[in-house]
């Protein structure tokens, strides 16, 4: 079996190697944010969400230290071709990661919100929804950033295939949560919260479905046209 | 969007664009010569392997390779500097607007006033910067009074962005230029005789980044007017100038597209390994 190409100048390989390891870094980060935020759920623990937002700024540091080593590797190799396709890829997967570390920190506020409120908790079958949705978006984001720093791009194209299903799953839960406010049980407050919470979680997906299109483009392989 | 992606946006994408551009220009272009199946041979040692390639009118080509793959060997070949080589042997068919460059009928001067050449290192003779202009125009017949030639001599000045520098010493040496000066003054030399293409030998290998700017402008402003292949080591180099770029190895051609698909996603294998660097 014949091992990877390396390049002839190896401490291009190691650079490489060092933007794949900070997007996995900060990968992994989002994702322990996002369990942690499931774990504030059922825990109905004010602090784990408390410590989430400030652990937001760990994210938005990581992306800075991912983008600066992007910006340099830039200038002083300018890649082609593959290499090329991988630093861009990797440039818009950390956007993606900010994007996706601003929104665990946004519902974090909500849960938090939500706490302080006069239920002061979460409704059994909203939160079975949540955590449902979660646990999805959950497990997408790592198989997406797996498939990044594996390149495996048939899972990245499974996960995007996948994406359909479970949008159609939100919007049931979600009327749900309307129903029971327009038969009286459920303050509206409390409704609200809970949809924000289901649609950052939702918006959660899609970022992690974009990110698995960005791994199609490290094959150059255009990710299916929507609809 | 970030300042990474603002950056990438502004540096990449408008570069991208205008190089789709002008290779779409380039692909609707007229073919102005052709090479088709291509060898040659020093001695016993083949050095070109049955290329076929088109050079089109109003285009940028590079011609890429490893040291010894025969680009400047098959470059040599488009205005028959080979011929002047002791055992070098060419065969296979060169067209200039469909005319055999070996036909018996094809006079080798007009032929090099038509492809004119510059090369790896700044070559002016050791004469005055007006003399090096006007000797080509001169030797064939192309002026006949002293205001026509000073009229060529500016003009192929100004084309080579050199005049501004060089107007009020024009009867001083070429060889006291520097040397960007210099490689400038041989592209107005070729200029000088109004080649329909110029072959370029790595022509920017002994210049500095300041020098090697000027150059790579000047193509960008002279592919208006002709055609012209370069050969260059330095791959950014064939990315920043050229409309099509061909890659060369072990005197095969081994793929020939746009630059912008070249040099993002290579067809080829080989390509991809030479341009990234990789190897194992």
């Amino acid at each position: 079996m014949s091992s990877q190409p390396k390049h002839i100048v190896h401490s291009y390989d190691e650079e490489l190697a060092e933007v794949r390891r900070q997007v996995g870094t900060m990968g992994e980060l989002v994702a322990t944010q996002l369990e942690k935020l499931m774990d504030a759920v059922v825990r109905e623990d004010s602090a784990v969400a408390f410590g989430i937002t400030k652990r937001e700024a760990w994210v938005n540091q990581l992306e800075v230290e991912a983008d600066t080593q992007i910006f340099v590797l830039l200038a002083k190799r300018c890649p082609v071709a593959g290499d090329l396709r991988l630093v861009m890829a990797a440039s818009k997967i950390v956007t993606h990661l900010e994007r996706a570390g601003d929104e665990v920190a946004k519902a974090a506020n909500v849960l938090l919100e939500q706490f302080q409120c006069e239920s002061g908790s979460i409704p059994a079958d909203s939160r079975d929804a949540i955590l449902e949705t979660g646990r999805r978006a959950y497990g997408v984001l790592r198989e997406a950033i797996g498939a990044f720093t594996a390149t495996d791009f048939a899972l990245a194209r499974r996960l995007i295939g996948s994406r359909g299903s479970s949008h159609s799953e939100l919007e049931g839960s979600m009327r749900r949560i309307m129903e029971s406010v327009a038969v009286g049980p459920k303050p509206l407050n409390d409704a609200v919260n809970l949809i924000l919470i289901l649609k950052v979680l939702d918006r959660l997906n899609d970022l992690a479905v974009e990110i698995a299109k960005d791994v199609l483009f490290l094959a150059e392989e255009p990710a299916a046209a929507p609809g | 969007m970030t300042v990474l992606e603002f950056e990438l946006h502004r540096s990449l994408l408008p570069a991208a664009a205008s190089s789709a551009q002008r290779a779409a220009r380039s692909a609707a272009a007229e073919t102005r010569m052709t090479c088709r199946g291509v060898d040659v041979h020093y001695g016993a040692k083949q050095a070109v392997d049955g290329v076929n390639l088109d050079i089109r009118s109003h285009e940028v080509l590079a011609f890429i390779g490893p040291s010894g793959c025969g680009k400047s060997t098959l470059l040599r070949c488009l205005n028959r500097m080979n011929d002047n080589i002791e055992g070098c042997r060419v065969s296979g068919d060169i067209r200039l607007d469909g005319q055999d460059i070996h036909d018996a009928a094809m006079d080798v001067v007009p032929l090099r006033s038509r492809v004119g050449m510059v090369f790896q290192k700044p070559n002016p003779f050791p004469k005055s910067i007006y003399d090096n202009v006007a000797l080509g125009p001169r030797l064939h017949g192309m002026v006949k009074t002293k205001a026509e030639t000073d009229a060529v001599v500016e003009d192929a000045l100004i084309k080579a962005g050199l005049w501004e520098e060089v107007k009020d010493r024009l009867l001083q040496p070429g060889t006291g230029l520097s040397g960007g000066q210099q490689q400038r003054l041989c592209i107005a030399r070729t200029l000088a005789v109004q080649p329909e293409i110029i072959l370029m030998d790595e022509p920017c290998s002994a210049l500095d980044p300041i020098a090697t700017a000027w150059i790579e402008q000047l193509i960008e402003q002279l592919s208006a007017e002709v055609s012209i292949v370069i050969v260059t080591h330095s791959m950014q180099q064939a990315a920043r100038v050229s409309h099509r770029t061909a890659f060369f190895h072990l005197g095969r051609l081994v793929e020939l597209g746009s630059t912008s698909q070249v040099f993002t996603k290579p067809q080829e294998a080989l390509t991809e390994r030479y341009i990234t660097g990789l190897f194992g």
